[in-house]
């Protein structure tokens, strides 16, 4: 797509091409070091003794047996960890309470959820460990649990917390429930409005609680050092966050936690937030020896965040035009074991992409003996997404119009107010809607027996605090360290932006994700904030490098430093009084001494200015009307991405995206039986989309609406994907079968049912 | 657990290590013979991360126990380059952005090789069905195939210089 | 005067009757003002709220500038994944 008016005036060379990515050589020949492949000499192996039980009173645990097993050097249950430590912290992207943090580690007094730790165990062999585990004795009282959501909202459900008062609701509720809160939002009179509209189409829509799938299972080493002075090795997409957690939950000082981020084998918001690190640091500060802790897959579905499953009514009022003139929704989360479902962000993101004059929202965040649960890419949006994307597409063929036109007419456009009072601005939603509608998979009409869905999402983006040192070597070799994780090829953009600002080639760029000891505090790689934020730390150290690199060039030539531009890595003399060569960079590098010492910046702000997402995906399928399995067979994500530093990334964010968004709407499910265990904890039975399973994903990347507040005109990409799929499919289904596909995943039995009119 | 020695060929080079009891392949590769580029996605061979080859064919090390290696040629990932050169597949999975976490790229490129090593001319379809005991979460399959696909070609072009190790 | 708008029942409820209104200045000005008037209102939108100032979202940013005709806007604190 071309660039927009206020697209940034540079000429980019580096900026939109594909170089190989920084750290690609080692992922492709094993070298790269995750999770689980660090050990240190002395090493223990750490196993977690978890509760078969979804609720239960912890009785008493008996460590006897276990503790005289030979070979076991530690042994911790919840009275090792001082709940009196905990309370709220600033751990990044916002305050988290870490008493829940710490339970959710490990449980004290009562089990909430099958899964949840009850004890862990370090001892000289896995093998020993998982003996010792056996050995514990944990007496239960088991007490009667709710899963689903629904029933946890009614009258004399099992209590998880027999104290817990909904919060935001007025007047305030005098008997405990397991809501725990109550979000209200809106403007206009919808009630008024609704009356008013010529059409009305309302549905109750229900989502599975998903996990986010990451092929890495959680891991960490931790070392407790006899001062006292300990260090993580971890797989996690905040590696501050990790200190900040850890170090609160274990009572220390945070400044004596060293922990060092491994590559990460992928996240999605799963890794943001500790399960493991508290629990090996407990047991490596009792014995004295490093302790690894791994989770086995099992463990990963059972004891760590999927995210909410969830019920929605949504009804929309609409003029015979198509003018949607009310809408509202209610929406109750899943929040797991724990409060903290990100219902909030789904009442924020759930009317987001239209200009509707009356709005009413209402939010639950309802716990249950689930797991609790974590972020997973645009939390909470694409639920909310698919009820309100599904009821717009039954709107349009209602209305007998194209599901693009009904959007379009209703879009969001530049200084529309957002439903929670914000002017947006910087906006492409328009241009990808009119990019979707000018593609030729758009414009050519499914083929015979293919259906056609259409779906569009928003997020937010976000920016928040950043580090990032550039430093420039004897040879005129560059590196940037930062700080975050990357886990999509961030690195490849961080160094890309570097190359662009000196003038170097990008091979000639080196990018480090450097420790908690070792470059400025960072926010979590999370909520596609990297590249906008980390990458704004990134190009201003980078500037103030060339401005570094200009003032020696005028030392050199004796010259005023307005007399030297710097261009294509070169500082040029514009003196005309001089006689001079340009001066490269290796040059000023290799005799630094001489004009000041080593050149370097480190740069850490927080940035501000993230500019909002839209995607519109397209999704053309069939279906086998014997089976009722769905076949995908084409697949078009299109995105407002702001500009694309490295396109082939971005890309890549949109058809990851797009792909768990078709699981999660096809197959991915959480089962749980009558006793409140989960019945398909394994990728055998939680079936997440294979290469058969998919078609290529076509991208449409939309760069018309660079946001300004970026040096490169950047806006986060990697969360807006997985908003529109759900719906997007369910749209296509709900053509063939003739009827609203309503409750997620649609499974083969399920639209065979709906094929038979069941 | 006792543990026995076992003596096997890695990557072309004979190896011998003590294992046994319930021990598997991969723990044996990762765990005593450090070569932790074969990965851990699920230990029930659904996700194939741990994928080598074992005498010419493809496995999940997870799903295989470690004696089971005796007298036998196992290549992992590790042993994909030669010489510090890149396999085309390797380069292809670069060049085309075919990974984004890069856990499942090891036991993809294997799957990979295996398929293109019997089949020089896969179509669209064959190599996604190939690859389908692979699951990778970040990617969608697009630029993987594409790399299986490109890797291929080049092969063809030039199979002298990219013969397979055997 | 900058009105500040917001859709949280909480920072309703914990305003009260007070209006939301503040002197033009930093976001830190604003949250003083709104604390000293109503206690425990500045400190809940400090560590809750992100302050969308013209349409731009700031987050934990007090340094930022309220102007006499800037739109400025509550929201719940946004992460990700």
């Amino acid at each position: 797509m071309s660039d927009g008016d206020d697209a940034p005036a540079r000429e980019l060379k580096v900026v939109g091409q594909r170089p190989v990515r920084p750290d690609g050589a080692d992922k492709v020949t094993g070298r790269a070091m995750f999770g689980a492949d660090f050990r240190l000499p002395g090493m223990l192996a750490g196993r977690v003794k978890r509760s078969p039980h979804p609720h239960a009173r912890i009785v008493s645990i008996d460590t006897t047996a276990a503790a005289a097993l030979p070979g076991v050097k530690a042994i911790v249950t919840g009275a090792d960890f001082d709940l009196a430590a905990a309370g709220k912290i600033e751990a990044g992207e916002s305050a988290t309470d870490v008493k829940s943090v710490s339970i959710n580690c490990m449980a004290h007094e009562k089990a909430l959820y099958q899964g949840h730790a009850v004890a862990a165990v370090a001892a000289t062999s896995a093998e020993i460990a998982d003996e010792a585990l056996d050995l514990i004795e944990v007496t239960y009282e088991v007490l009667p649990h709710v899963i689903d959501v629904e029933d946890a909202m009614k009258d004399g459900a099992p209590l998880l917390y027999p104290d817990m008062i909904t919060t935001g609701e007025s007047p305030a509720p005098t008997e405990p429930s397991n809501i725990a809160s109550k979000m209200v939002a809106g403007c206009g009179d919808v009630k008024g409005a609704m009356e008013r509209a010529d059409i009305v189409v309302e549905g109750r829509y229900r989502t599975a609680a998903v996990h986010q799938g990451y092929i890495e299972p959680h891991a960490c080493v931790a070392s407790w050092g006899a001062d006292g002075q300990a260090v993580v090795w971890a797989s996690t997409q905040g590696q501050f966050l990790v200190r900040a957690l850890t170090a609160k939950i274990c009572n220390m000082p945070l400044s004596d936690l060293k922990v060092i981020p491994s590559e990460i084998g992928g996240g999605f918001g799963g890794k943001t937030t500790v399960y493991l690190e508290p629990v090996a640091l407990t047991l490596s500060r009792k014995c004295g020896r490093p302790v690894k802790l791994v989770m086995s897959r099992e463990e990963v579905f059972i004891a760590s965040g999927p995210t909410s499953g969830s019920v929605i009514d949504v009804k929309l009022g609409a003029m015979k035009d198509g003018t949607i003139i009310a809408a509202e929704a209610t929406l109750a989360y899943q929040a797991g074991a724990f409060p903290g479902s990100p219902v909030n962000l789904g009442c924020m993101t759930a009317f987001a992409c239209y200009d509707i004059e009356n709005v009413g929202l209402v939010g639950y965040d309802v716990v249950s003996n689930r797991p609790k649960v974590a972020a997973y890419r645009a939390p909470g949006a694409p639920m909310a997404a698919f009820a309100v994307e599904s009821a717009i597409d039954e709107l349009a063929l209602k209305l007998n119009m194209d599901p693009i036109d009904l959007r379009l007419k209703n879009a969001v456009r530049e200084g529309a107010k957002a439903v929670y009072g914000a002017t947006l601005k910087s906006i492409g939603f328009v241009e990808t809607l009119e990019a979707v509608k000018a593609h030729p998979n758009y414009t050519t009409p499914p083929a015979p027996g293919v259906t056609r869905g259409v779906a569009a999402g928003f997020w937010f983006n976000i920016g928040g605090e950043s580090s990032a040192s550039v430093h420039v070597d004897e040879d005129g070799g560059v590196t940037v360290v930062s700080a975050n994780p990357d886990i999509g090829g961030s690195r490849a953009s961080m160094v890309m932006m570097a190359a662009e600002v000196i003038g170097v080639p990008v091979e000639h760029v080196r990018g480090i994700v450097a420790d908690t000891a070792s470059i400025g505090f960072s926010s979590t790689t999370g909520g596609s904030r990297v590249t906008f934020a980390t990458g704004m730390a990134v190009v201003q150290a980078a500037e103030r490098i060339v401005e570094d690199l200009k003032l020696r060039a005028a030392k050199t030539w004796d010259c005023d430093v307005s007399q030297v531009d710097w261009k294509e890595g070169r500082a040029l003399c514009l003196d005309p009084s001089k006689d001079v060569q340009p001066l490269d960079l290796r040059s000023i590098a290799g005799k630094s001494a001489r004009t000041g010492g080593p050149i370097g910046a480190e740069v850490s702000l927080n940035a501000q200015g993230a500019a909002p997402g839209f995607g519109v995906h397209v999704c053309d399928l069939k279906v086998d009307p014997e089976t009722g399995q769905t076949t995908i067979v084409k697949y078009t994500a299109a995105q407002d991405v702001g500009r694309a530093i490295h396109p082939s990334y971005v890309e890549g964010q949109l058809q990851g995206g797009a792909a768990q968004g078709v699981g999660w709407a096809l197959n991915e499910e959480y089962v749980y039986g009558p006793n409140g265990t989960l019945e398909n904890a394994s990728f055998l039975d939680y079936r997440m989309p294979v290469a058969s399973d998919l078609p290529m994903i076509d991208t449409i990347l939309v760069e018309s609406r660079p946001n300004p507040r970026h040096p490169f005109g950047v806006k986060g990409v990697g969360e807006v994907p997985i908003v529109p799929p759900l719906a997007a499919v369910a749209n296509a289904i709900s053509r063939i079968t003739n009827k609203r596909m309503t409750s997620l995943p649609l499974s083969p039995m399920k639209v065979l049912d709906a094929l038979s009119g069941d | 657990m006792s543990r026995i020695r076992i003596a096997t060929t890695v990557n072309g080079e004979p190896v011998e290590f003590l294992g046994g009891g319930s021990q598997s392949l991969l723990d044996a590769l990762r765990d005593e013979l450090g070569l932790t580029g074969s990965k851990e996605g699920c230990g029930t061979g659904d996700c194939g991360a741990c994928s080598v080859m074992v005498d010419g064919r493809l496995v999940c090390s997870c799903l295989m126990l470690a004696p089971e290696a005796e007298g036998r040629r196992i290549e992992t990932i590790e042993g994909m380059a030669e010489n510090g050169e890149l396999h085309p597949l390797q380069t292809s999975f670069l060049d085309e952005a075919a990974l984004q976490c890069g856990f499942c790229t090891p036991g993809l490129l294997i799957a990979a090789k295996a398929l293109l090593d019997r089949n020089p001319d896969p179509t669209e379809t064959e190599v996604r069905y190939w690859l389908a005991g692979n699951v990778c979460r970040c990617t969608g399959y697009d630029k993987v195939v594409r790399a299986v696909m490109s890797a291929a070609a080049t092969m063809r072009q030039a199979p002298k210089a990219t013969e397979a190790v055997t | 005067m900058p009105v500040i708008t917001t859709i949280s029942r909480q920072v309703h409820d914990l305003a009260g009757d007070e209006p939301l209104i503040v002197s033009a200045g930093t976001v830190r000005k604003a949250l003083h003002e709104l604390e000293a008037r109503c206690p425990g209102l500045g400190a809940f939108i400090e560590d809750n709220m992100a302050i969308a100032i013209d349409g731009e979202i700031h987050q934990d940013a007090l340094d930022a500038v309220i102007s006499d005709d800037s739109e400025v806007v509550l929201i719940p604190k946004i992460s990700g994944g």
